[in-house]
């Protein structure tokens, strides 16, 4: 897989573990960072290993969506090796933080000195999509206006 | 700068205190001389320099009060990360402050231009007139040596500066009285949907205690923060009609109103929230007076003529570190004021004196440190409240602020949050990361979140403290910062008046929590750095009261203001008894807390202290 399928199939895992569109993740601009970032404490061989797995998984549901999430589950999610990444990559387009990987995982896989919880960047808090899920603004950041929270939500 | 160049006015401390004496001062006196040190960095009248503060907040991990905010090793300030649990005979030592508890100082401040006020959320309440007389009324503490009708004429003054948004009917309570025609400068900040959907919901809630009964009333807060002008308001001093907001310092078109950036704590990206910045700006423009404004410049002791008995000199260093964060030069420094203004908060204010053997007449340096104590309950409303929007808070239930019942337990102050868990359980992200935990992911995460997150409901309690002879802040060789300054030394604890005020706050929130029919999720560690338990008794059974009480940011006490010398460190105008070219001035004045916010009445104080100094350049 040369970098350029690895981004696609990334953002393909991210649409899939945030519940948001790629047209979304796009608009965020932070899709290049987090890839980035997430190689950098893998390591090459491992980033390559997760989004092969994914593209085993893709292929084998063949566009059924039921089997695609329980293959998603199982193979990912709920694996030792992957469940905590998929976490920290659901964690890190939601919040724009990495946090500092299990120690057990540290100690089975990876570890990096690149591995401390730290804040992405400023963009990567503001993009954050848990502020989207919650249909709020971050705070400090996309200000609805004047007035704006004395009117009934929704 | 010449070395021991005498000024005219020589203020430590570029917090809202020195900014409105400088400010006062500059503009109604010719031809003087005014210095301004300032402990820590930062630029009064620059934009860029504030938006590199708003970057370090989106930067932080932890968004603490102070996490916007340059912290300097040779100026530092106290951090709530550095609070915990004060073990037997062991000193915390974590951070700036050297805590000996046994219950450790909750609170924070901010050393930087601008002080506090950064990350202040805003809240603007005077005192109420039987604040001014707990010994006399309730057998507690002492009385101020003043009344709320003194002070009257000096909110007002505030309440122009700082702009305040309020409607007078809704604030004639506690026997609050306002002069007539007398209008807010602009017209309340929209009370939140929560504080509507409350109102609504709790009609007809009362709550009795010592035989009488409160109506448990929600009502919008006076706040410091940009709403719409009040045309009929008008300056009784200057005469002004009509008021025009100040937005930001550096950028003045923007935040001239609240747009909802919901993060005034701990900071106003916009500046609608009113920082001290704005009232520097304005004294550094005035041309009547000089004034100068150095930062990175801590005043480490000020020199008493020993024949006079007035502040000759103060001794202060500056820190000044290379562009590539290497290497720091410190320099020591004297200069001299024929008057001299220490307000550099409560705390750094007793440390100075302390350090320079100095107001020593009335041993009250350092003495009866107070704070707000904040117990927080929170829950889920039964329904979709909108919360995480607007203003940190819009709302209180204030009528319980004062009654008979301060003669057994604290009063307290009921502070509606509009931003959900965020206070008590770092939310949205540990609501996510609750969620992630939980193996949540795609939509079931974007629901769980959102049902989550728009039911999140949070009241914060703030008890009175009293003083108390086991709270103080001292100083020792043993404990000092990398510029050779004393760290405050802090003996503390939470008594048991406060802890019954707290029992009752905790009756009165589950009274509120089943009224509204909100399911309760306050979860109270005992490993929380503000947790204890209180024994008491009802109906004939022993029981214990747990509960966890976090600072609210409120540094009072330590230099309190009296007519006697033998028992107060200065007089009301903030005049220090012992040295009469010194005035200490602010938070620390305070003989008592009251349940107001203290910053309103800080800053009245201060226009009387500037008043006074006026009068010693103009007679």
């Amino acid at each position: 897989m040369n970098d350029s399928q690895e981004i696609d199939y990334f953002y393909g895992l991210s649409v899939l573990l945030t519940g948001y569109d790629e047209v979304v993740l796009y608009a965020s601009g932070q899709g290049e960072t987090y890839f980035k970032t997430v190689r950098r404490i893998l390591g090459k061989q491992l980033m390559t290993q997760l989004l092969s797995e994914f593209q085993v998984i893709l292929e084998q549901s063949k566009g059924n969506s039921k089997k695609l999430h329980t293959l998603l589950k199982k193979e990912m999610l709920k694996d030792a090796k992957w469940g905590p990444v998929c976490r920290n990559i659901i964690q890190l387009w939601y919040m724009g933080n990495w946090y500092e990987m299990p120690t057990e995982w540290q100690e089975n896989y990876v570890s990096s000195t690149e591995d401390t919880t730290h804040v992405v960047s400023a963009s990567s808090y503001i993009e954050g999509l848990v502020w989207k899920a919650m249909g709020q603004h971050p705070k400090s950041a996309k200000q609805p206006g004047y007035h704006t929270w004395a009117v009934p939500p929704n | 700068m010449k070395e021991g160049k005498e000024f005219d006015v020589v203020i430590v401390g570029a917090g809202i205190t020195g900014a409105i004496i400088a400010k006062e001062l500059s503009a109604r006196c010719k031809g003087l001389d005014i210095l301004i040190l300032e402990a820590g960095t930062g630029k009064s009248s620059d934009f860029d320099d504030y938006e590199k503060y708003n970057d370090q907040y989106y930067n932080a991990l932890a968004k603490t009060p102070n996490s916007p905010y340059t912290d300097s090793p040779y100026a530092p300030s106290p951090s709530v990360l550095d609070i915990t649990q004060i073990k037997d005979n062991e000193p915390d030592t974590n951070g700036y402050f050297v805590q000996y508890g046994p219950f450790p100082f909750l609170s924070n401040y901010n050393r930087n231009v601008g002080g506090t006020t950064l990350h202040w959320l805003g809240t603007t309440l005077r005192m109420c007139p039987n604040d001014f007389k707990m010994k006399t009324l309730y057998g507690h503490g002492v009385d101020w040596p003043i009344g709320y009708d003194d002070l009257k004429p000096y909110y007002r003054r505030a309440e122009y500066e700082i702009g305040v948004s309020a409607e007078v009917n809704e604030q004639e309570i506690l026997g609050i009285t306002f002069d007539k025609g007398y209008v807010f400068p602009m017209h309340k900040i929209p009370q939140s949907y929560l504080d509507m959907y409350m109102t609504k919901n709790m009609k007809g809630l009362t709550f009795k205690d010592d035989g009488v009964t409160y109506p448990v009333k929600v009502i919008s807060t006076p706040q410091g923060r940009n709403g719409m002008p009040n045309p009929k308001y008008k300056n009784f001093d200057t005469r002004e009609k009509g008021f025009m907001p100040v937005g930001a310092v550096g950028n003045p078109d923007l935040g001239q109103r609240c747009e909802g950036n919901s993060n005034c704590v701990p900071i106003c990206p916009v500046q609608a929230k009113y920082n001290a910045l704005k009232t520097l700006h304005d004294a550094l423009q005035n041309t009547k007076s000089k004034v100068t404004l150095i930062n990175q410049s801590p005043v480490s002791t000020i020199e008493i003529d020993p024949k006079t008995k007035k502040v000759s000199k103060l001794h202060y260093k500056t820190f000044k570190t290379s562009k590539n964060g290497v290497r720091t030069v410190i320099n020591n420094h004297t200069v001299r004021g024929k008057i001299v203004v220490l307000a550099a908060n409560a705390v750094e204010n007793a440390k100075i004196l302390l350090a320079s053997d100095a107001c020593t007449r009335s041993n009250q340096v350092g003495k009866n440190l107070m704070d707000h104590l904040v117990m927080l309950t929170w829950g889920y409303m039964p329904d979709d409240i909108g919360a995480y929007r607007g203003p940190g808070s819009t709302s209180g239930m204030p009528l319980m602020r004062d009654g008979s019942f301060r003669k057994n337990r604290s009063a307290f102050r009921v502070e509606i949050g509009n931003w959900g868990w965020n206070w008590p359980a770092n939310t949205p992200e540990s609501t996510l990361q609750d969620a992630v935990a939980d193996g949540l992911y795609g939509k079931d995460l974007i629901d769980r979140i959102k049902k989550e997150t728009s039911r999140q409901f949070r009241i914060g309690w703030e008890m009175e403290q009293v003083p108390s002879d086991k709270n103080y802040v001292t100083i020792d060789e043993k404990y000092k910062d990398e510029l050779g300054n004393y760290r405050p030394v802090i003996h503390y604890t939470m008594n048991d008046y406060e802890k019954r005020g707290a029992l009752v706050a905790s009756k009165l929130s589950e009274k509120v929590f089943e009224k509204l029919k909100v399911t309760p999720a306050t979860d109270w560690q005992d490993t929380a750095p503000g947790y204890f338990e209180y024994e008491y008794e009802e109906d004939g059974k022993k029981k214990t009261f747990k509960s966890v009480v976090n600072g609210a940011g409120h540094v009072v006490g330590c230099h309190r203001m009296g007519d006697d010398p033998n028992t107060s460190v200065v007089d009301s105008n903030q005049r220090a008894h012992d040295h009469k070219n010194l005035f200490v001035a602010g938070c620390g004045s305070f003989p008592t807390l009251a349940t107001s916010n203290p910053t309103l009445t800080m800053a009245a104080l201060a226009y009387r202290t500037a008043d006074e100094i006026v009068k010693e350049f103009t007679s």
